[in-house]
């Protein structure tokens, strides 16, 4: 049999899948918790659908874990970082005020009976979508092409889904638990553009 | 003491920052603060005996390249050292940062030992 004398092309880096994403947002989890907030406690992982949820009454929704498991959730903050380029997305950090506060308590090295003002708990979260994104792009997506990250945001607190859901992580802490959903983000593309 | 300045867009991480930098034993005095790189251009003119700067990267109004930029091109700054602070993600404007003229970089998520030596080489 004749061998191939060409030399073999090197193929080009590919984005990673799905499930790899959510894979880099676990480790970023991981990573971003230990050193700068506390423990957390991964209670369920999602990959492709987001878990499915039902409002219960003001500002609380039932997470569908599938496999029979739910959990009641407290959704009052929200905070987004988008990310574009060869892949446009965003990452959500979803919780409740509890929870918020301690995500903040955390980053800030504050006492449980230290007051927080309304924009350190928002700024906390801010930061912290922006460090896990920032390891998502890092990791994850650099290797592969040219990406930037947005400003951070608060969000509305309400599922905003903007695109097909890569994935979701729901975590337990002592405040209560989060939710980090990773979706792709459709963007309306000029014609011809 | 050592004066530090922190220029960071998030109130919250210059909050850190200065408990971390506490944290760390490092002997530090004085911390002032400014939200981008306007206000530390104006921080460094008011408080000329600032002894070493920690930026954020991505800031609105100034980011943290065109403030290195900006901070090397005085002669009276172009010795004072610049340690950026960035996410993992902002690896590419940190390149440039430190082809500015930045002496160093912490990236976040960081420890108080990880700062600690990024500023050990410049605060006596």
């Amino acid at each position: 049999m004749a061998e191939r004398s060409e030399p073999l092309a090197q193929s080009a880096p590919t984005l990673p899948s799905d499930r790899e994403l959510v894979d880099h947002l676990e480790r970023a989890v991981a990573e971003v918790f230990a050193t700068m907030i506390g423990e957390c406690e991964r209670i369920a992982r999602l990959d492709g659908a987001l878990p499915g949820e039902a409002t219960r009454e003001e500002g609380r929704v039932e997470l569908d874990l599938h496999a029979g498991a739910s959990a009641a959730m407290s959704v009052e903050r929200e905070a987004v970082v988008e990310f574009r380029g060869p892949l446009d997305g965003r990452l959500s950090l979803r919780t409740g005020e509890q929870c918020a506060s301690a995500i903040a308590r955390g980053l800030l090295m504050s006492a449980p009976d230290d007051p927080l003002a309304r924009e350190d708990v928002e700024d906390a979260l801010k930061e912290c979508a922006n460090m896990l994104t920032g390891w998502i792009k890092s990791q994850a997506l650099d290797p592969v092409g040219s990406f930037s990250m947005s400003v951070p945001f608060i969000g509305a607190g309400q599922r905003e889904l903007v695109g097909p859901p890569l994935g979701a992580l729901v975590y337990r802490t002592s405040g209560g638990l989060f939710a980090l959903e990773l979706t792709r983000r459709e963007l309306r593309r000029e014609a011809g553009g | 003491m050592n004066k530090v300045l922190i220029v960071d867009d998030s109130a919250t991480m210059r909050k850190i920052i200065t408990r971390v930098l506490r944290q760390a034993e490092i002997p530090v005095g004085a911390v002032v603060e400014a939200g981008n790189g306007v206000e530390g251009l104006e921080r460094l003119r008011s408080e000329p005996d600032i002894d070493l700067i920690l930026s954020d990267v991505n800031m609105p109004e100034m980011n943290g390249v065109d403030f290195v930029k900006a901070v090397r091109t005085s002669h009276a700054k172009e010795a004072l050292p610049m340690i950026m602070v960035t996410t993992e993600g902002g690896e590419a404007m940190m390149k440039s940062a430190l082809d500015l003229g930045a002496n160093g970089y912490v990236t976040k998520p960081f420890t108080p030992e990880s700062i600690r030596r990024a500023l050990e080489a410049y605060l006596g």
